[in-house]
């Protein structure tokens, strides 16, 4: 090989040399990985070397439709024209072929002329097929999920939305892991400011690896060291084709089943895709008791221990029995109790997490009952606070964002510590601590708090509570939409009429 | 780039309602009653009336300033007086901005400390209180504008409870009206008017305001807000204590809850003085705002740090007064420097405001 | 980034200085006794005694009723000196029902009322009665399956709430000790048959009792008490054979001053919708019925008089008429209203509608 090519060297010129060099190197390099797999093959004119990666492409591609058509070739110019297949094309930077041949081209060159290499595609995916969404079930509606292959979920995405305005802007982060990460938003609806930042922020990313989006929701959102995520992960295609059509950025990363949306609002986490589905009334309701329900969870149990610890005075004398006789053989402070019991939770959830999912079932049942019972039993807990940490437990399981879920049952240990050393004073100043949090945090620049801070009256009605459809003719003022308008009210009513 | 950032910083109109409402209402309501009842009785009601409409007269003075300059009062300090006298007037203001947060939070912790936790360490408890307005204040005035609407908004609550004690009131107790004179009325209205102290940071975040002249109205408006609770937990009160009741109560609007129960809870006024975490600290923040702003324009400072030596001020004061008699001290003097910047000297400023521009104007058409 | 490191070592700094220096005393529930209800009696010149009940909840949910007796100059001392005999803490903060002995409510219950208003940790729904006999005695025996705080504080809110005696609490008590033209009055308990019973409704002046009412008369107070009532109860016999029980279902009740601050006559009315709960006389046509209202206007108008003569003959105004008056006038003056009190001449009008008579005739 060396002789070969010093040999070839010594009748080219100096900038030809470089080229020439560094093909040289790249081949080599290929070829110490033993996956590559390289051969000659003998067209009619010339000696052709074709040369690919093993693993990535389909061979019944390279067998039926580019070896056969190999014999015609005269000239490597030629190629596209000759091998039946969409892309083919004819490269002389190095970076891009070995990019190329990374993405499951074969490199098809005459080993007498190196100014000019071809690639065909003969790419082969090995993706899941789409199935139901796990995370985000929902009992009516579509039950399409993303996969792991960025192009089948821009399909899912594309075919509810056949727009030529629907704009994918694709970009490759990471170093090593050369992720394919795709923007996605609606010309003339999205405002380009959120794109443009989107964009921006992505482009800036300095990381070697991307293994999923949520990678991309730590590293690109407005305050990093928030426990709130401040982008909406989702698998549901149905769901990113909804809000891009409010006028929202969708990103999407090749080999992530979730998607990332943004901008959005501390208020958007509580609504489950699966609102729209049901009538207004009822998706309202179940949107009020998901937000009580964050509040209670993260509530309850700090209140309880305050009070239990310094103001009996706030217990009825109706429940005094009750609460005395359930603690009265308890050793354990309040503080202790609620966070023995809140870890124990946690415990069983993160067992149940980890196992696989029949298992973890049995985890979870065995855990709540056994252990339930059993330290009740011990009197190492009283049983009224079991009831309490088992409703705050499952109160935050209803937030419909995973995320979001994990950040509820974060915060209640700071909540649990204060109310312990000042009681509910405790519990008032770390409420103001988080609002005082939510009000600075932001979504791609966009107030987290909206529509209660700053108050927009006009997007209070999909919320707290989802009015219904024909109410929802504006977008939301949140994306600072370019086209303000969804449908026409008065036009609707008269077809109606 | 600088305009951009002020632009993000501004708060539209409409907020000025609740920044107004929100800094007038602190610690006040929960004990003003023995006060203005003292002199004004069953009358106090029209006291609180009269108080509202001269607030409200002085909050139309203020636009009427700031809407001529277009600037915050520091700035029209320096117009108006030059740089070493305009700037000894605003560190004026700013001495009384800054005491305004120490009143509250001082006032608030008396209160803790009487009603909840007679022990308490009021070295970390305040200190929670710096952390918790540090990391409010440092946010800008976009964060502290939102923490004054929700410190309205999440407490309304409380104002529901107030319906329990009519249960056993004896609105009678009302009658019969006007039986003071003028000279007791107007005793009261000066005691009254503390109540609304506050409002003067307006003088400081008009230019943070998106179309300041448009969020007047949402000033009178927000004043009109504090009367009407004012009003409403005065008439509860007025009823459900006899007169001499009221006078031994020094926090009646917290006896008044004490009658409150619910199937679940009982002894109201341990959650109500909870909840009233999130009605001062608001109070606070602005102050500290104001007077940091105030601060870095006047000295021309831009570092971050000044919020620390404005907290820092605020702490050690906070701590270093102590028992009934020398916060009532602090309460006092604050009232007084009050209303001598707002009804003195605001008027004046203003009346000088016009005429130094007339003399001016006089001047450039002679020079032309 | 950096002040975000800085807040997290403050915060740190914070959450160790907190847990040591926050100086707050604990108060866990199960470590503290919680005195439900307190019986005060002078045993002295200037000694008082005070037994303080408290439940102590049993393994078995039940509730054992327990006191503690113990004395001295002032209350609170007293709960340090039951904190003496205790296991855990005395606090007073869950307390139901405070009991005066009836010498001791004659001798003026001011002092000690104060420790009550004073302590921000007692509510205001506390009632007060007065009791007849031993507060020692009488706390120390069980009476239902709960402690005697817990039991009087029932049977007081509910007789309160069934109508059978009139709203009472430290803060009505308080009202209308304070108010210029009002006495107050609590109810007396005392023990009849082993069993606690609501006796009679002690009247004061000033802090002093001084008179009191008996049961057959709750009714006549009641409807004059408040400007709106309703749920009184009420019998008369009116011959030798016609016995009638009638239920109230609203009252209204109105002054009449024509005058006031001076000796001119007031007149109350009072107009009441009720109901027949029991009669005894053969059927009851509408002849008849107008016979009943008659009678019982005439019935009610001359108790309530001489209910109301009583009053003035004591000098006692617990309807509060005195504050109708100042409500009423510009010129009050307490001195002057005391002294001309006693010789206004009150009458009753009462006005009777008889609704209803259940479901037969």
């Amino acid at each position: 090989m060396r002789i070969w090519r010093n040999k070839r060297k010594t009748d080219r010129n100096e900038k030809d040399q470089v080229k020439d060099d560094s093909f040289q190197v790249l081949l080599q390099q290929l070829t110490e990985s033993d996956e590559f797999t390289q051969f000659t093959y003998a067209s009619r004119s010339s000696m052709l070397c074709i040369g690919y990666y093993s693993s990535l492409i389909d061979t019944e591609i390279l067998h039926r439709d580019i070896l056969p058509y190999l014999k015609e070739l005269e000239l490597i110019s030629s190629l596209p024209n000759v091998i039946p297949i969409e892309e083919v094309t004819l490269e002389k930077n190095t970076t891009v072929i070995q990019d190329q041949l990374l993405r499951g081209h074969v490199l098809i060159f005459d080993t007498n002329n190196l100014n000019q290499v071809g690639l065909a595609k003969a790419s082969v995916e090995r993706t899941r097929q789409v199935t139901i969404p796990e995370v985000e079930f929902s009992v009516v509606g579509p039950k399409e999920a993303f996969v792991e292959s960025l192009d089948t979920n821009i399909n899912l995405v594309r075919k509810r939305l056949p727009l030529p305005e629907l704009i994918i802007k694709e970009l490759q982060i990471g170093k090593i892991s050369k992720t394919r990460v795709s923007v996605l938003y609606i010309e003339g609806i999205a405002n380009k400011e959120n794109v443009n930042t989107v964009i921006q922020r992505l482009s800036e990313l300095k990381v070697d690896q991307i293994n999923d989006s949520s990678y991309l929701t730590q590293l690109i959102q407005d305050n990093q060291n928030s426990p709130f995520p401040q982008l909406i992960d989702t698998e549901r295609p149905d769901r990113i084709a909804s809000v891009l059509g409010d006028g929202k950025v969708a990103i999407l990363v090749d080999g992530a089943p979730h998607g990332l949306i943004g901008p959005t609002t501390f208020f958007e986490f509580f609504s489950a895709f699966e609102d729209y589905f049901l009538n207004w009334t009822v998706a309202s309701f179940f949107r009020l008791v998901r937000f009580f329900a964050v509040l209670f969870s993260i509530l309850v149990t700090p209140i309880y221990v305050a009070v239990l610890t310094y103001h009996y005075e706030l217990i009825p004398k109706d429940m005094l029995s009750t609460l005395i006789t359930s603690r009265s053989a308890i050793p354990l402070p309040p503080i202790l109790e609620a966070l023995v019991l809140e870890l124990t939770i946690e415990l069983l959830r993160e067992a149940g997490a980890r196992l696989p999912t029949k298992v973890g079932q049995t985890i979870g049942i065995v855990g709540g009952i056994v252990i339930g019972t059993a330290s009740v039993e011990a009197g190492l807990t009283s049983n009224v606070l079991l009831i309490i940490v088992a409703l705050g437990a499952l109160a935050s399981f209803t937030t419909p964002v995973y995320q979001m879920g994990n950040t509820i049952r974060l915060i209640r240990f700071p909540f649990l510590l204060m109310a312990h050393y000042i009681g509910l004073l405790g519990v008032a100043v770390s409420f103001c601590f988080l609002l005082i949090h939510l009000l600075r945090l932001s979504s791609l620049g966009r107030p987290f708090l909206e529509p209660f801070y700053p108050l927009r009256v006009q997007d209070l009605k999909d919320s707290l509570i989802r009015l219904p459809f024909s109410k929802q003719s504006k977008r939301p003022i949140l994306e600072q939409t370019e086209d303000t308008v969804r449908f026409n009210t008065a036009k609707a009513k008269e077809k109606n009429e | 780039m600088f305009e951009l950032e002020k632009k993000e910083m501004q708060i539209s109109p409409f907020l000025v309602f609740f920044n107004i409402h929100a800094v007038q209402v602190g610690v006040g309501v929960l004990g003003f009653q023995r006060v203005i009842m003292k002199s004004a009785g069953n009358d106090s009601w029209i006291v609180v009336l009269v108080a509202g409409i001269i607030v409200s007269f002085i909050i139309w003075l203020m636009y009427v300033l700031l809407n001529r300059h277009q600037k915050d009062i520091v700035e029209i300090h320096k117009d108006l007086f030059g740089k070493w006298i305009g700037g000894m007037i605003s560190f004026i203001w700013i001495i009384y901005w800054l005491m305004i947060g120490m009143v509250t939070l001082r006032n608030y912790i008396e209160i803790v400390e009487v009603w909840m936790f007679p022990t308490i360490n009021i070295y970390m408890f305040s200190l929670i209180f710096i952390i918790l307005a540090y990391y409010c204040v440092t946010g800008g005035f976009r964060i502290v504008a939102g923490l004054s609407f929700l410190g309205v908004c999440i407490p309304f609550y409380l104002f529901f409870t107030f319906l329990f004690p009519i249960e056993f009131a004896h609105f009678r107790n009302l009658l019969p009206i006007w039986n003071h004179s003028i000279k007791e009325i107007t005793l009261s209205t000066k005691d009254m008017i503390l109540g609304y102290l506050g409002f003067s940071t307006l003088l400081m975040y008009y230019p943070n305001i998106k179309h300041p002249k448009k969020s007047h109205k949402w000033a009178q408006l927000g004043n009109i807000l504090t009367m009407v609770i004012y009003l409403f937990i005065l008439i509860v009160t007025i009823g459900f204590f006899s007169e001499k009741q009221v006078s031994k109560q020094i926090w009646a609007t917290l006896s008044l809850w004490k009658i409150v129960e619910m199937p679940f809870v009982e002894r109201f006024e341990y959650i109500g003085i909870t909840s009233w975490v999130l009605i001062i600290l608001p109070n606070i923040c602005f102050s500290v705002w104001a007077s940091t702003k105030g601060i870095r324009k006047i000295f021309n400072l831009k570092s971050k740090k000044v919020v620390v030596v404005t907290l820092g001020i605020l702490f050690c004061v906070t701590v270093a007064v102590q028992g009934r008699e020398n916060i009532a001290l602090l309460s006092k003097t604050m009232s007084y420097l009050g209303i001598c910047l707002i009804f003195i000297y605001m008027p004046l400023l203003t009346l000088i405001s016009f005429l130094l521009s007339k003399i001016r104007r006089g001047k450039f058409e002679k020079g032309n | 980034m950096r002040r975000v490191i800085n807040l997290f070592i403050l915060f740190l700094v914070m959450l160790m200085f907190l847990s040591g220096c926050m100086h707050i005393r604990e108060r866990v529930l199960d470590d503290i006794q919680l005195a439900t209800a307190a019986g005060y009696e002078y045993i002295g010149e200037d000694k008082i005694e005070v037994t303080a009940v408290f439940p102590n909840f049993q393994p078995d949910k039940s509730v054992k009723n327990e006191i503690l007796v113990a004395s001295s100059i002032m209350s609170k001392e007293v709960r340090d000196k039951h904190s003496l005999q205790s296991e855990k803490p005395l606090l007073s903060g869950k307390l139901e029902v405070t009991l005066y002995e009836t010498k001791t409510a004659e001798r003026g219950i001011k002092d000690l009322l104060d420790t009550l208003e004073r302590d921000p940790s007692v509510g205001s729904n506390v009632f007060l009665a007065v009791l007849d006999g031993s507060p020692k005695e009488l706390l120390s025996k069980q009476y239902g399956n709960m402690d005697n705080g817990i039991f009087l504080s029932n049977l007081i809110e509910q007789n309160i709430e069934s109508g059978l005696i009139h709203k009472t609490n430290l803060h009505q008590f308080t009202y209308k000790y304070y108010a210029e033209g009002m006495d107050p009055m609590l109810p007396i308990i005392g023990k009849k048959d082993g069993k606690i019973n609501l006796k009679a409704i002690g009247l004061f002046d000033g802090d002093k009792m001084v008179d009191r009412i008996e049961e057959k008369e709750y009714f006549y107070l009641k409807i004059l008490l408040n400007r709106k009532g309703e749920n009184d109860t009420h019998a008369i016999k009116l011959d030798e054979k016609t016995k009638v029980s009638i239920f109230n279902i609203r009252s209204k009740r109105k002054y009449q001053i024509p005058k006031p601050m001076t000796n001119s006559d007031i007149t109350i009315h009072v107009k009441l919708k009720s109901m027949i709960r029991e009669y005894n006389d053969g059927p009851l046509r509408d002849r008849k019925i107008k016979e009943l209202e008659k009678a019982m206007e005439e019935d009610i108008k001359k108790n309530s008089e001489e209910m109301i003569k009583k009053f003035q003959e004591k000098g006692i105004d617990p309807l509060g008429i005195g504050e109708e008056v100042r409500t009423r006038t510009r010129k009050w003056n307490k001195e002057k209203w005391e002294e001309i009190y006693p010789d206004i001449n009150i009458s009753v009008q009462v006005t009777m509608d008889i609704l209803e008579s259940g479901i037969i005739e």
